[in-house]
This record gives structure tokens, C-alpha cells and sequence, in this order.
């Protein structure tokens, strides 16, 4: 369960890039990245929260990672 | 611009005694804390504020890339050696060098300045509430609030930021935490695209690295006069600002309450996250926003971040200027009040943070210092930056000009006048040499250093001239660096 929303975390922060450069390559309009990005935003804001806590405290807090 | 160390882990852990070798932590840590620290709302500032300045492709790019890069081996040659030989906090080490007065001083003037800088926190993240209330927003020239909607929209935001680091600023932290990843991606994705809309709009044909080259130099940052009121920027002006807008933590020794955590010294490239994804690409995202601007409507001269992004992005826009404002924020206005509670011990952290906050939120009505923000910064970083030499001679240079290290500490004093001598002198020197004497403020830091740390170690050969080694507890050449 933690890999997979760990992957849909790093696939909404990769769509974020890639529909970066399909805009750059003028593959999309404005108002469809717009509303793509904030599909994206909240797609890592509400899927993060559930595997990243856990995570920092355990590397962070405590530290001994390397 | 680095907002504080509130990230560091177990910050509160070790206070008054080395870091155990149990609790260091692995290079990993540096990277995600400094890659999220330095891509802050500030970052939506500094970089139209390059364009404003006229500088020219060549010299941003150029000055950033070396600039940051000697900013890096500050940190690296300076700062981590000290902090993973001493393992001490930046306050604990000034104590013991500087005495207890000393450091009061030092913290309130180090609370005001971060109060200073939580507000142009604040006011990065007031211009998000321009996007959707009709009010009269600051002018780039603006020194006082120009209208009554300003006023309540920055009272409103600081209000609320205050009450959240007073009452909730665990969470908020976590929060910064879970945010950093997708700030650093939201910058880059605003910056393509910007660039996308500023090359159509411009109807230019960009088809390879050379025709974006041109495109940056004739359309981005192009060079010639600055706009009114702003200082002309040269490769050397865009250097110093990267070495130095974080001087306060490398130069200025902030950073060994975080290096104190770092199993090795070169652990301190791991600033390069902040600095090269931060202080980089963050800047040049936000040049691009600011320069598509003028483009459109050349007397649109407003740095409004709020506007800008959600022009580009949209509500997602919007949210990366309120959640980066307030993400930064949110630590720096509870350093602030950590830095007063020290002057004040029995105050409460709630109410010292929330008078920080104040302070912040009344400070961040005034446009001034975020549209000056580039002058705040050289400012901010020239006002600590003499402590940092202090503790550098006093670490590294006590035993080979002969006076003992840790005087405070050694002979009992709250104030040590050599260090107290480094620190005004240093500052009445660089000031003069601003005011009267034509230096720029970006350039004055470098020599301020070294100026600090002449003085430090001539005051301290004069006040340790009578002491002998016994009286101040140097017996042996080990103790030299205790």
C-alpha cells in the first residue's frame, strides 16, 4: 500500500513535468494545464500526507539515515 | 533565501552540549532540508527584481552559477568544519565566546531581522488575495500601504500566520515538509510555462538552445538601464547577491546548529540542493514571470507574485504563493519569537511568537522592504555576518596569534569586549563605507569579514594581554578548541 501511494505521489510530481513541456511544446492549451496542474496539486497534497509523515519522522527526527 | 534552520532535526535537542554520535545524520537529510528551505516565497521576489535591476542573460546566469557555487564552499570550508568539530549551537558557541550579554544582544537584533524577513513573507503571500479581491495592490516604488484593502489583506495573512506558528507550528512544519517536493517542481512548471507564453507572445520562432539563448538576452533579461528606482546589476552584482544573501548562515555561522548534525564536514555540499534548485532555477522561474509581464504591458512594473502565478497556473498558481509565503513564514516568525524569548525567559512561546508576529505582520504592510528585498537581504546578511568572523577567528586563528579560545567561557565574563569591538566596528566601517564612501551594499560584506575578524583578534590579544594561561584554563593543546 505505502509503494503504491508513494508512486502515485512521484507520478503526480512527474505529470506536473511532463505537462510542463507538452504545453512548452504547445501540445495543450492554456486552460488544460491549468486545470491539469491543479488536479496534480491535489492529487500529491491528499496522497502524500498518508506515507510521508511516518517517513520524515523515522529519517528525520531520529535521524541515522544516510 | 534560506527563511531559518527550523528544519534542522532534533533543532531542539543538544542545546547546551556537543551532538552525540548516535543522533548525526546521513547526507540524504541535508539535501531534502536545503532543496525545501531555499525555494521559499521570497524566491517569487528576488527573481523579478533581477529583471528590475536590467541585468543581462549572460551576467544572471553567470553570476548565479558562480555566485552559488562560492556560496556552497562557505558553507563546505567554513561553516561544517567548525560545526562537526565543535557540534555546538550557533547560540551555545557565541556564548561561550561572546558571554551571555553579548548573545542577548545578538538575538534580539537576530529576532528583528527575522521578523523583517517573515514579513516580506507575508506580503509575498498578501498579493495572493489581490487575485481574488479587488484591491489596490503595491507599486514596485511603494515605501508606505497604499490603500486600506493592503492593510487588512496583510493584517488577515499575518494575523492568521501568527496565530498557526503560535498555536500549531508542529503541523505547519510537516506541512513545509510535504509541500517542498512539489514547490521545487511548481517553480519549474511555472517557468516553462511562462517561457511558452512570453515566445508566443513575442512571436518568435525558438526552435533550438541557441534561439532560446538570443531570446533570453534580447527579451528576458536584456541588459541596459534599470527601472526607476533600482540599482544597475553587473555579473559581479548578481555574484555577490548569491554568495551572499545566505551569508547570515554560512559566513555568518547560522548553519552550525544545522551542521552540528552532519556525520562529515563535506556533508555541506548538500547546500547545492538549495542553492542550484532554489537560487537557480527558482530565480530564473520568477525572472520569467516578471519579464513576460513587462512584455505585455511595459508600464505594468508591479512585483506582484500573487497575480503573476495564478496568470500562468491558475488556482494552483495561487497556492504555490500562499503555501510558499506561508510555509517560510511560518518557522521564521517562530525563530523570532524563540530569539525574544531568550532576552525574555519567563514570556511565553505563545506570546513571544505572537508578538513576533505582530512585529511581522505590521512590518509587512510597509511594500518597502519586499519591493527592496534584494537591499534587505545584502542588509540582513551584512548585520550578522561579523559574528560568523568572530567565531572563525576565535575556532581557527586563537592559537596561532596566541590568546585563548572561549574567553567568555574561560574567564567567567557575560560580555566580551573584543567580540562586542568586532561586531560595532565592523558595522559602523561597512555603513560608512555605504554611506560616505560609494560602496554598494552587495559588495561591502567581503570585506566586512575579514574586517571583523582584525579586530576580533587584535581586541583579543589587547583584553588577554595580563590573563595568564592558567587563569583562563589553558593547559595543554588540546583544550584549544574545547
Amino acid at each position: 500500500m505505502r509503494i503504491l501511494l508513494q508512486s502515485i505521489s512521484m507520478l503526480a510530481l512527474l505529470g506536473l513535468m511532463f505537462i510542463a513541456a507538452l504545453f512548452y511544446r504547445e501540445q495543450i492549451d492554456l486552460d488544460q494545464i491549468k486545470l491539469i496542474t491543479l488536479v496534480l496539486t491535489l492529487t500529491w497534497f491528499i496522497v502524500t500526507p498518508m506515507w510521508m509523515g511516518s517517513s520524515s519522522k523515522t529519517t528525520t527526527t531520529e535521524g541515522g539515515s544516510s | 533565501m534560506h527563511e531559518s534552520i527550523e528544519s534542522t532535526p532534533s533543532d531542539g535537542e543538544f542545546q547546551r552540549e556537543p551532538v552525540p554520535s548516535d543522533a548525526r545524520l546521513g547526507f540524504k537529510n541535508f539535501i531534502g532540508m536545503y532543496a525545501g528551505e531555499h525555494t521559499a516565497g521570497t524566491e517569487l521576489m528576488i527573481g523579478p527584481l533581477f529583471v528590475a535591476a536590467g541585468v543581462s542573460a549572460t551576467d544572471m546566469i553567470l553570476g548565479l552559477l558562480f555566485g552559488n557555487l562560492l556560496a556552497v564552499l562557505s558553507w563546505v570550508l567554513f561553516t561544517a568544519p567548525i560545526a562537526t568539530r565543535a557540534r555546538l549551537t550557533l547560540y551555545f558557541q557565541l556564548e561561550k565566546i561572546c558571554g551571555r550579554r553579548l548573545v542577548v544582544l545578538y538575538n534580539f537584533v537576530n529576532g528583528v531581522m527575522f521578523c523583517l524577513l517573515a514579513a516580506s513573507m507575508i506580503t509575498v503571500a498578501a498579493t495572493a488575495v489581490g487575485v481574488a479581491v479587488d484591491i489596490s495592490m503595491p507599486q514596485l516604488d511603494d515605501v508606505y500601504p497604499n490603500s486600506l484593502g493592503w492593510v487588512l489583506a496583510v493584517a488577515c495573512v499575518g494575523m492568521l500566520m501568527s496565530t498557526v506558528a503560535a498555536y500549531g507550528y508542529e503541523t505547519v512544519s510537516k506541512f513545509a515538509n510535504i509541500a517542498a517536493p512539489w514547490l521545487v517542481v511548481i517553480f519549474l512548471v511555472f517557468g516553462v510555462v511562462a517561457l511558452r507564453q512570453f515566445i508566443t507572445a513575442s512571436n518568435i520562432e525558438v526552435n533550438s538552445m541557441s534561439d532560446l539563448w538570443e531570446f533570453a538576452n534580447t527579451h528576458i533579461w536584456k541588459g541596459g538601464e534599470p527601472l526607476e528606482g533600482k540599482t544597475k546589476f553587473t555579473f559581479w552584482h548578481v555574484l555577490f547577491f548569491a554568495w551572499f544573501c545566505n551569508i547570515a548562515m554560512h559566513l555568518g555561522m547560522s548553519d552550525l546548529t544545522v551542521f552540528r548534525f552532519a556525520r562529515k564536514s563535506w556533508y555541506g555540499f548538500a547546500t547545492a540542493s538549495g542553492m542550484y534548485l532554489g537560487h537557480f532555477l527558482a530565480w530564473i522561474a520568477a525572472s520569467l514571470l516578471y519579464a513576460s509581464q513587462l512584455f505585455a504591458d511595459p508600464t505594468n512594473t508591479e512585483v506582484l507574485p500573487g497575480p503573476m502565478t495564478h496568470k500562468v497556473l491558475g488556482i494552483a498558481g495561487v497556492l504555490c504563493v500562499v503555501i510558499a509565503g506561508w510555509t517560510t513564514a511560518n518557522p521564521t516568525i517562530y525563530r523570532a519569537g524563540l530569539a525574544f524569548q531568550s532576552i525574555v525567559p519567563s514570556a511565553s512561546r505563545f506570546s513571544v511568537t505572537i508578538f513576533a508576529g505582530i512585529v511581522a505582520t505590521i512590518a509587512g504592510m510597509f511594500p518597502a522592504i519586499a519591493m527592496k528585498f534584494l537591499e534587505f537581504i545584502a542588509l540582513y546578511g551584512l548585520i550578522l555576518m561579523p559574528m560568523g568572523a568572530v567565531i572563525f577567528a576565535d575556532f581557527w586563528l586563537s592559537k596561532r596569534f596566541g590568546f585563548a579560545n572561549n574567553y567568555a567561557f574561560r574567564a567567567g565574563k557575560e560580555f566580551n569586549l573584543a567580540a562586542g569591538a568586532a561586531w560595532l566596528f565592523t558595522l559602523v566601517i561597512c555603513v560608512a563605507a555605504v554611506s560616505f564612501g560609494g560602496m554598494q551594499i552587495y559588495f561591502v560584506s567581503l570585506p566586512g569579514w575579514i574586517i571583523a575578524a582584525t579586530i576580533y583578534i587584535v581586541g583579543s590579544r589587547i583584553i588577554q594581554r595580563n590573563a595568564t594561561p592558567a587563569s583562563l584554563g589553558v593547559v595543554t593543546e588540546g583544550t584549544s578548541h574545547s
